[in-house]
């Protein structure tokens, strides 16, 4: 897609198209651009979803159909708060054009120009979503008949919430002392939209229709799981998805079993479980666009669903468990998916408790974080970037300023250069909000490099650079490829002070566990990162190398986990008590420009996730009932904490982070001696050591 | 060196010399009882002298001699490939038997477009390569490492189950090789060259696939044999461990890329079919079996393979297990069902075997 306009970056190339829309996600011009072709079936027909955050009028005035229509141009798929500020809506990519053409009497005025916090993200097939036109009608979602059991919740009754992929959901270990499912709810997003929805797009499964599919097909004593999962249509070979909970280990199965499995017992009768299936093409995300809004809807769900279980009784407590990872944010709390969880915990009903529990995340060897000081005007620094090849999908570089204060700059501080391996410059990239250079590779253009302004909430410059494929994807073999080997980043300091900090990161790209592997993992290939030492071991501390090299291992924490909220787990080894060489952390930045306090601290404590060093991962189950898998990464010390979490606000338990940081504190008082010393980067503020909930998960 | 092998000339020399200095003169003696016996050919008490070998030749004969085989001609609509069982009765000194060919099982060719549309649902299974790759290779001698992790199979306790089973996969093997060459249907991957199975594809015909016949027939069969060991009235969990596993590893050759569904399927049903039939011929009183058929035009585009269409477990062994009628599996309307003359030898081979599991 060609840019539309050359004003006003000036000789900073040409002005991005959409960012003439205030608040747009500032991955668009990519994303509805050259990086369209990269989602799966993209086409002008395709729904693209994004969140808002706006002025309830400017949502009204969206939702409201144009004269002449029967609805809306957008498709609203959620609110998070009932006073309108915040939506959830599918559009066609023609809808963004229209919005951000400036032509006398554009009927999106209104919006192109309304202060507002747009995020985008990737589309669902279309057999997931409701039958919709713009400007026609749109199917009623009634959400399901489901209460409180006769006689009401007993004291004690926790919602765990989970957000994963690869839920067994008829496994037993979910099961209650009566033998039925202790899964009320279970959204699989992009499960095939049905006739008469209870959601806005996939569909639900709930405790009754869990029971029946265990039911009928029970033989010998045996449920014929393989059947259950078929006729629920999560395991259906007439599409080429993978499909996880065909697999012996399930990611959301083993993270759901640590949180809230086991064999039946009052206690656990009183963990009632709603799940969130996130779409196989969320999880399986590779092009950038990331899964947050999957994830914000997945979140809202499960508060819904708590609403309606509690019915008229006694609002439930919720405990969510979200056992994935990305890298690339500000890494300052304030992206939209992390006031999304904020918003969640801050806006409980004062002395209901709601919890997020994430982990810190497994990419602290990843090489993707580098942090750079600009001594003095005219001063200049480069960023070696490593892109490997035969990757089949996108690179995502962010560069973020520091905190600009109140308003942004009015002058550029920063000019940033992109030189391909070939040794190709861009164009010079300036901080002027809107503008759009190509990256090229001799005459090809092969990228782009865009800035953007991020506010209000974050108040900070944002430089984004994305690379095409290294190889083309099979089902775009004419797509344009960027070159593989060492690309460069050249920064020249034409304003910052001497204190000024600019945090590089690199967004994820790599394989999912049993997914076929596209993308490759990009990284900063600084000559002075010190992988190994001399004996031939991982260095896993940043002060075994020079302070001059910029590329740290801090600061790879999950860019999710940084909000204020949100409780992050680290993983330690639970014989050797070592850190896990993978599990990430902190420093996080301080949200508008704040002082870096202990309250700041992420991760929060350290869980284990491996049994030693060499029992990589832990115990829990498989997809299939009987069934034990061992599965490592901080993804299973995370919800080891849940599930502690659970059973002590079953008890009155506040479980917030003050909480946790107090226990964790108490915990790491009573390690043995000769305990390696604790890491506060990544391994918070102690690690709580409990004993396995069930002997199944013991090994030596 | 054992006595009595071929390999060594110094052992066979040693003899001669052994002999020169032991033997002595030569005498008249009358000759030991005999061994073995002086038998007709119902004998079954030289059977357990012979080596296994050649014992499994005879049991071989007295099994493929009694299969029969057809096929319609090319212009026929449906074309059926047809086994037959030779029932025969009688026979005595210059009298020739009395035989008569009985339905056993009958087979009707998938459309090309069901293939096709097979092979686009069986690229679907390659998800799962990942995950099965060492079921997949460990299985492509055949079932048994994985139907003996149900039932008991050392060589050491169960030699006569596993002489029984070993005539069980030469029999299904005997069978299968001659329905997939009549319907001479193509692997998969002759349809696209995406697919990229993972192991070699056999050359042989692919419909109907002849891991799903043997593992079926081979359950079965096992069932039934372990079924007077199992407490009556208690639930079938023996048979259902053992369909599980002829499906799982039917299924296997799926993800590997080698087989379609309807390959499974039929070869489900054959295997099924098959068990019940040497069961009955194996059975020392005269037991009555069921021919079925199997339409491959009848299976859906977009059909999976789903072993409990094919057959039924009931939750108690005091209900048996039994062959189910599907849109694409049919039971035969047959006459008697009747085998015929009973095998001795077969009933031999099974009484010795049964006898390993009481």
């Amino acid at each position: 897609m060609e840019a539309s306009m050359v004003e006003p970056g000036g000789h900073d190339g040409r002005k991005g198209q959409y960012s003439a829309i205030t608040g747009i996600d500032p991955r668009a011009e990519w994303l509805l651009g050259p990086g369209f072709p990269y989602f799966q079936s993209a086409g002008p027909e395709t729904l693209i979803p994004f969140t808002i955050t706006a002025e309830p009028g400017v949502l009204a005035r969206l939702l409201a159909p144009p004269p002449g229509q029967k609805g809306p141009e957008v498709l609203r798929v959620g609110r998070r708060n009932l006073d309108g500020g915040h939506a959830a809506l599918l559009v066609r990519p023609s809808f963004f054009d229209r919005a951000a053409r400036l032509e006398p009497g554009n009927r999106l005025d209104f919006f192109r120009v309304a202060p507002k916090r747009i995020q985008l993200s990737l589309p669902l097939p279309p057999r997931c979503l409701p039958r919709w036109e713009p400007g026609g009608p749109s199917d009623e979602i009634k959400p399901p008949d489901i209460g409180p059991p006769p006689g009401g919740w007993p004291p004690g009754t926790v919602v765990v919430g989970i957000i994963d992929d690869g839920i067994a959901f008829a496994h037993e270990n979910f099961l209650a002392t009566d033998g039925t499912t202790r899964i009320e709810c279970f959204w699989q997003q992009d499960g095939d939209f049905p006739a008469t929805p209870t959601v806005d797009f996939g569909r639900e499964i709930l405790k009754a229709d869990i029971d029946a599919l265990r039911a009928a097909n029970t033989s010998a004593g045996i449920v014929d799981e393989d059947e259950v999962y078929r006729q629920a249509g999560l395991i259906d070979f007439g599409i080429p998805d993978h499909k996880t909970t065909a697999w012996r280990l399930g990611h959301g199965t083993h993270v759901l079993d640590r949180a809230a499995g086991g064999p039946v017992g009052p206690v656990l009768d009183q963990r009632r479980i709603i799940c969130v299936q996130l779409p196989i093409a969320a999880t399986a995300e590779q092009s950038g666009a990331g899964l947050e809004f999957f994830v914000e809807r997945g979140i809202q769900y499960i508060r819904d669903r708590a609403q309606l279980l509690a019915g008229s009784g006694p609002e439930l407590p919720i405990v969510i468990n979200f056992s994935y990872g990305t890298t690339a944010s500000s890494h300052d709390g304030t992206s939209a998916l992390e006031e999304a969880i904020d918003e969640f915990v801050q806006t409980a009903t004062p002395g209901v408790i709601r919890r997020v529990i994430l982990p810190s995340g497994n990419s602290h060897l990843g090489r993707g974080h580098a942090t750079l000081r600009l001594q003095g005007v005219g001063s200049r620094a480069t960023l070696p970037l490593r892109v490997q090849p035969d990757d089949q999908t996108p690179n995502l570089v962010q560069l973020w300023m520091p905190f600009a204060g109140a308003a942004p700059p009015v002058a550029s501080r920063l000019t940033l250069t992109v030189t391909s391996p070939d040794g190709t410059a861009s164009l010079p990239l300036k901080e002027v909000p809107g503008a759009v250079v190509p990256l090229m590779s001799g005459a090809e253009e092969v990228g782009q490099a865009s800035y953007s302004f991020e506010g209000p909430a974050t108040q900070r410059g944002l430089f984004t650079i994305f690379l095409h494929p290294t190889t083309p994807p099979l089902d775009l073999p004419d797509g344009p490829i960027a070159p593989h080997g060492l690309w460069t980043l050249s920064l020249e300091n034409t304003g910052l002070g001497p204190h000024d900090r600019l945090h590089a990161w690199i967004e994820r790209d790599d394989q999912m566990y049993g997914y076929p592997r596209r993308g490759r993992q990009s990284y900063f290939d600084d000559p002075g990162y010190l992988r190994f030492d001399a004996q031939g071991r991982a260095v896993t501390d940043d002060a075994a190398q020079s302070p001059l090299c910029p590329v740290t291992r801090a600061g790879m924490i999950n860019a999710m986990a940084t909000g204020q909220e949100s409780v992050v787990v680290g993983g330690f080894q639970r014989r050797e008590l070592d850190c896990a060489p993978y599990s990430a952390g902190g420093p996080i930045s301080p949200a508008k420009g704040g002082v870096l306090g202990p309250t700041l601290r992420k991760p929060d404590a350290g869980l284990v996730s491996d049994d030693s060093l060499v029992h990589a991962g832990v115990l829990a189950a498989g997809t299939r009932s009987g069934s034990t898998v061992a599965m490592g990464g901080t993804s299973v010390a995370a919800p080891r904490l849940t599930r502690l979490m659970a059973d002590l606000i079953a008890i009155g338990g506040i479980g917030d982070r003050a909480m946790v940081a107090g226990m964790a504190v108490a915990y790491e008082a009573v390690l043995p001696p000769g305990a390696p010393a604790l890491i506060p980067n990544r391994g918070g503020w102690g690690r709580i050591r409990v004993p396995e909930a069930l002997p199944q998960w013991r090994r030596r | 060196v054992a006595y009595g092998s071929y390999d060594s000339p110094l052992l066979s020399d040693a003899l001669i010399h052994h002999r020169d200095g032991v033997a002595g003169p030569w005498q008249d003696l009358t000759p030991p009882t005999q061994h073995p016996f002086e038998g007709d050919a119902g004998s079954t008490e030289n059977l357990a002298r012979w080596s296994p070998d050649v014992r499994g030749r005879v049991i071989d004969f007295e099994l493929f001699s009694k299969i029969g085989f057809s096929v319609d001609a090319a212009t026929a609509t449906p074309r059926r490939a047809s086994l037959w069982h030779l029932a025969v009765t009688g026979g005595s000194g210059t009298a020739a038997p009395t035989a008569t060919y009985a339905p056993l099982a009958r087979f009707i060719r998938p459309t090309e477009a069901i293939f096709a549309a097979q092979v686009k649902r069986l690229n679907n299974y390659a998800d799962l390569r990942g995950d099965r790759l060492s079921e997949v290779i460990s299985e492509l001698p055949g079932p048994d490492a994985f139907l003996a992790s149900v039932a008991y199979l050392h060589p050491a306790r169960a030699r006569w189950t596993l002489e029984l089973l070993s005539a069980v996969f030469r029999l299904a093997n005997f069978v299968e090789m001659r329905v997939k060459h009549a319907l001479s249907c193509r692997r998969p991957l002759e349809y696209s060259p995406q697919l990229q199975p993972i192991i070699m594809s056999p050359a042989h015909g692919a419909l109907p696939s002849g891991h799903a016949t043997e593992s079926f027939m081979a359950a079965l069969v096992l069932w039934e044999l372990l079924r007077p060991s199992l407490a009556t009235g208690s639930v079938n969990l023996y048979a259902l461990q053992l369909m599980r596993t002829a499906a799982r590893v039917a299924i296997n050759r799926q993800v590997a890329g080698v087989h379609t569904p309807v390959e499974s399927a039929a070869g489900a049903m054959l295997g099924l079919t098959l068990g019940r039939y040497f069961v009955g011929r194996c059975a020392a009183v005269p037991l009555t079996y069921a021919a079925w058929e199997f339409n491959g035009e009848n299976f859906a585009m977009t059909g999976d393979f789903l072993w409990t269409e094919l057959f039924e477990i009931p939750s108690s062994t005091t209900t048996l297990p039994s062959q189910q009628a599907t849109a694409y599996a049919t039971a035969v309307t047959m006459s008697s069902g009747s085998l015929g003359d009973q095998s001795a030898l077969l009933a031999w081979l099974w009484g010795k075997a049964a006898a390993e599991w009481v």
